[in-house]
C-alpha cells in the first residue's frame, strides 16, 4: 500500500536577530491511511512546526520551508498558498492544545463548526448548521441542538476539546493532526479524548499525527512512533519496536524516566541530566551528547559529526540516529535499561 | 441585565450630583461676586442689593444649592409672590448674568451645532482610523506601514489650531472652495450646512484618526498572534474572512471603548474646534462663558458634559456586553 502521507527532508528555518534557527532540519517520514503517527519530543524539539508545515501555515510568514510534503503526491510545500487554503480543514485539518485560546472567544462553538463545513462545501448556513449539530453530536457534547448556540467558555475543558475535534473533523479530513490534544485536561478527559479519537479514526479511515511529549498516549494509541530532539528525528519506528527496544540514548531516558506503579517507591528516577538544547546555540556533533551517559563509549566522533539516521540492522524499519555501535548498544540495553523498564 | 442597568443610570445620576455640588461650590468660593457680575455697567449699590435678593444670592449656600437641584427635576419661581415673579420651568439651570436668558435654552440652542461637528468627526475618522490601521497591521513593516504610521505620528502631534487655521487659510481664503465654518440646519440647508461644517470634521478628524489608526494596528498585531487566528487559518478560511471577521473582531472591543467615551467628551463640546472655527457650539458657550464669569452658563456646560460622558460610559458599557459574551452571561 503506498503512503498517503510522505514527507522528505523537510527543513523549516525561521530568520531571527541572532541568525538562522532551524527548527525542524531534514526531517523525513511517512504515513499510511487510516494509520496513527505519533511525534514525541520535548518542547522546542520541532513537533508543532512540523505540524504547521504540514498545513501549509508557514506559507506568508517569514520562515523558511524546504523539502517535499507529499500527501496523495501532491506536494504542499511547492503549492501556491491559494491552493493550499483549500486542501486545510478539508483534506487535513488540526487540532490544538489549548481548546480555549484556539476556539474565537466571540463566536458560538456550532458558528465555528458551521464556518468550517461552510467554506469547504457550498451548501446554505441552516445546511451548515444541522452539520454542526450533527458534528457536536458525534463527538459526544450532551444536547447538541441546545448547545451548539453556546460560547466556547460555557463548555468544559474537555467539551472544548471535543468541539474542536467536531470542528476539525467536519469536513471528512483524510489527515488529521492533533497537537498536545490532551495535554491541558484532567486524566480521566484525556483518556475519553483519545477513545474518541480512535472511534472517529475507525470510522473515517483517517491518518492521524499525535504530537505529544506523553508515552502513554502514543504507546495506546500510534501505531508508528519518531522520536525528535533539537529539530532532527533521532529514532523511529513502529510503536513495539521503538517503545519495547528503544536504540537511542534519549530513548533510553525517556523510558526510565516514567515512575511505575511496580517500581520501588525509594529508588530515585533516572532523569535525564540537563536541559534541552537552545535551538539558536545547537551542540555540535549530535545534539544530545552534552547530556548523554554514553559519550565515552564512542569518543570524540558524539561532539564533531552528527551521527546519521541508520536502520539498527540491514533491512530494519527501526531508524536511529546515534554513534553507538550496534553491538555496544544492544549490550547497554539488555543490561542497564532494560532491568529498569 | 436590567438590574445592571438600572443600578448604572442611579450611580451616573449620583456622580451628576456630586459634579454640580463641586462646580456650584467652587464658583460661589470665587472672590467674584455674581450680583456685580450681572449687576452690569450701570450699576448702584442699590441694585446689587435688589440683584442678590433675585438671584436668591443673599441666602446660606446649601440653600441656594437645594434650590438650584430643586430647579433642574421640579423648576424654580424667583421673586415668588411679587409683581416681578419668574417662573423658570424644569430643568432649570438659572439665567446667564449676560444675556439673561435661561440657561438650558442656550443650551439647547447651540447642541446642534457641536452635536453635528462630534457625529460628522466622528465618522470620518473611524473610516480613516480604522482602514488606515488595518492595512497597516496587514502590511507590518513595509512601505505602506511605515508611511501610515509616520503620517498618523505627525498627525497625532499637530495641534487642531494648527491644522484648522492653515486648512481654512488654503480651502476659504486661498481656493476658495469652501465657505467659511460656520453653522447652518442640516435640515433646512443641508448642502450649506456639509460645506461649513467640511473643514471642522477634516481637522478633528485628522488628529483623531491618527490615534485610532495607531490604536487598530496595535490591537490587530496583538490578536493576529493569537491561537484562534491560527485555528481560523487551519480550517482554510480566507484572509479576508480571517482579517476582517476573526482579527478584527478580537481586536474592536478596546476601539469602541475610547471610540465612546471621545464621542462623549466631544459632544459635551469640541471647545478647541469651535473656538478656531467661530462655531457657535457647547465648546463656544463654554469659553466664552468662563471668560465673561458667567457663572450659571458655566456650571450648565459643565454639567451639560458630564452628562454626556456618563451617558457615553453607560452605553459603552451596555456595548460591551453586546461584543463580549463573557459579560453577557454575568
Amino acid at each position: 500500500m503506498s503512503n498517503f502521507l510522505e514527507v522528505k527532508d523537510l527543513s523549516v528555518s525561521f530568520p531571527t536577530e541572532d541568525g538562522l534557527v532551524k527548527a525542524v532540519d531534514n526531517l523525513s517520514f511517512s504515513l499510511e491511511k487510516g494509520k496513527t503517527l505519533g511525534i514525541v519530543g520535548e518542547s522546542g524539539s520541532g513537533k508543532s512546526v512540523t505540524s504547521l508545515a504540514i498545513l501549509g501555515l508557514h506559507k506568508g510568514s517569514t520562515a523558511e520551508v524546504t523539502g517535499e510534503i507529499l500527501i496523495n503526491g501532491q506536494d504542499i510545500n511547492s503549492m501556491p498558498e491559494n491552493e493550499v487554503r483549500l486542501l486545510r480543514g478539508n483534506l487535513m485539518s488540526m487540532i490544538f492544545q489549548d481548546a480555549l485560546a484556539a476556539l474565537h472567544p466571540y463566536y458560538t462553538v456550532g458558528n465555528q463548526i458551521a464556518e468550517a463545513y461552510l467554506v469547504h462545501n457550498k451548501v446554505s448556513k441552516k445546511v451548515a448548521k444541522e452539520r454542526a449539530i450533527e458534528m457536536l453530536d458525534r463527538v459526544g457534547i450532551p444536547e447538541p441542538k441546545k448547545r451548539v448556540d453556546d460560547f466556547p467558555h460555557q463548555f468544559s475543558g474537555g467539551m472544548r476539546q471535543r468541539a474542536m475535534i467536531a470542528m476539525a473533523l467536519s469536513c471528512n479530513p483524510s489527515l488529521l493532526i492533533a497537537d498536545e490534544p490532551t495535554t491541558a485536561l484532567d486524566v480521566t478527559v484525556q483518556a475519553q479524548i483519545i477513545d474518541l479519537l480512535r472511534d472517529l479514526q475507525k470510522e473515517f479511515n483517517t491518518s492521524i499525527i499525535l504530537i505529544t511529549h506523553d508515552l502513554g498516549v502514543v504507546a495506546e494509541t500510534a501505531d508508528d512512533i519518531l522520536l525528535m530532539y533539537a529539530g532532527k528525528e533521532i529514532e523511529y519506528g513502529t510503536v513495539r519496536d521503538v517503545l519495547q527496544k528503544p536504540q537511542h540514548p534519549y530513548g533510553w531516558g525517556l523510558l526510565t524516566s516514567i515512575p511505575r506503579l511496580t517500581g520501588d517507591p525509594n529508588k530515585n528516577l533516572l532523569a535525564i541530566a540537563g536541559t534541552p538544547p537552545s535551538l539558536i546555540s545547537v551542540p555540535s556533533g549530535c545534539a544530545f551528547h552534552p547530556r548523554c551517559s554514553y559519550v565515552t563509549q564512542v569518543g570524540s566522533a558524539c561532539s564533531s559529526a552528527i551521527p546519521e539516521l541508520l536502520p539498527i540492522h540491514s533491512g530494519a524499519h527501526h531508524l536511529v540516529r546515534c554513534h553507538l555501535e550496534s553491538s555496544v548498544r544492544e549490550d547497554i540495553f539488555r543490561t542497564q535499561v532494560e532491568p529498569s523498564l | 441585565m436590567f438590574s445592571y442597568l438600572i443600578r448604572r443610570v442611579v450611580s451616573g445620576v449620583v456622580v451628576l450630583g456630586i459634579v454640580s455640588a463641586i462646580v456650584f461650590g467652587i464658583f460661589f468660593i470665587l472672590p467674584a461676586d455674581p450680583a456685580r457680575l450681572s449687576c452690569g455697567k450701570t450699576c448702584s449699590e442699590e441694585l446689587i442689593v435688589k440683584i442678590r435678593h433675585t438671584l436668591e444670592l443673599d441666602q446660606t449656600l446649601p440653600v441656594q444649592y437645594g434650590r438650584f437641584i430643586k430647579g433642574i427635576f421640579v423648576g424654580r419661581t424667583y421673586l415668588g409672590g411679587t409683581e416681578a415673579e419668574l417662573n423658570c420651568s424644569a430643568p432649570c439651570l438659572g439665567y446667564s448674568f449676560q444675556t439673561d436668558q435661561p440657561v438650558t435654552a442656550l443650551l439647547k440652542d447651540r447642541l446642534p451645532a457641536t452635536a453635528s461637528i462630534a457625529f460628522g468627526a466622528s465618522i470620518l475618522w473611524l473610516l480613516i482610523g480604522l482602514s488606515s490601521g488595518i492595512v497597516s497591521a496587514l502590511r507590518r513593516g513595509t512601505w505602506v506601514d511605515k508611511m501610515s504610521q509616520g503620517v498618523a505620528l505627525g498627525a497625532a502631534s499637530l495641534q487642531i489650531y494648527f491644522v484648522g487655521l492653515v486648512l481654512q487659510f488654503i480651502f476659504v481664503n486661498k481656493l476658495a472652495w469652501l465657505p467659511t465654518p460656520g453653522y447652518s440646519s442640516p435640515f433646512q440647508y443641508p448642502l450649506d450646512w456639509a460645506k461649513q461644517m467640511a473643514l471642522p470634521w477634516i481637522t478633528l478628524a485628522f488628529l483623531l484618526s491618527a490615534i485610532y489608526s495607531r490604536l487598530t494596528r496595535a490591537g490587530m498585531i496583538e490578536i493576529m498572534g493569537e491561537d484562534y487566528v491560527r485555528t481560523a487559518r487551519a480550517k482554510g478560511l480566507s484572509n479576508r474572512t480571517i482579517n476582517l471577521k476573526h482579527t478584527l473582531r478580537g481586536a474592536i472591543t478596546p476601539i469602541v471603548t475610547v471610540f465612546g467615551l471621545d464621542l462623549g467628551g466631544l459632544l459635551g463640546g469640541a471647545v478647541i474646534t469651535e473656538y478656531v472655527f467661530n462655531i457657535p457650539g457647547l465648546g463656544k458657550l463654554s469659553t466664552d462663558a468662563v471668560s465673561n464669569l458667567d457663572l450659571p452658563v458655566i456650571i450648565g456646560t459643565v454639567m451639560f458634559s458630564a452628562f454626556f460622558i456618563i451617558i457615553a460610559n453607560i452605553l459603552v458599557d451596555l456595548l460591551y456586553a453586546v461584543l463580549d459574551p463573557k459579560v453577557r452571561i454575568q
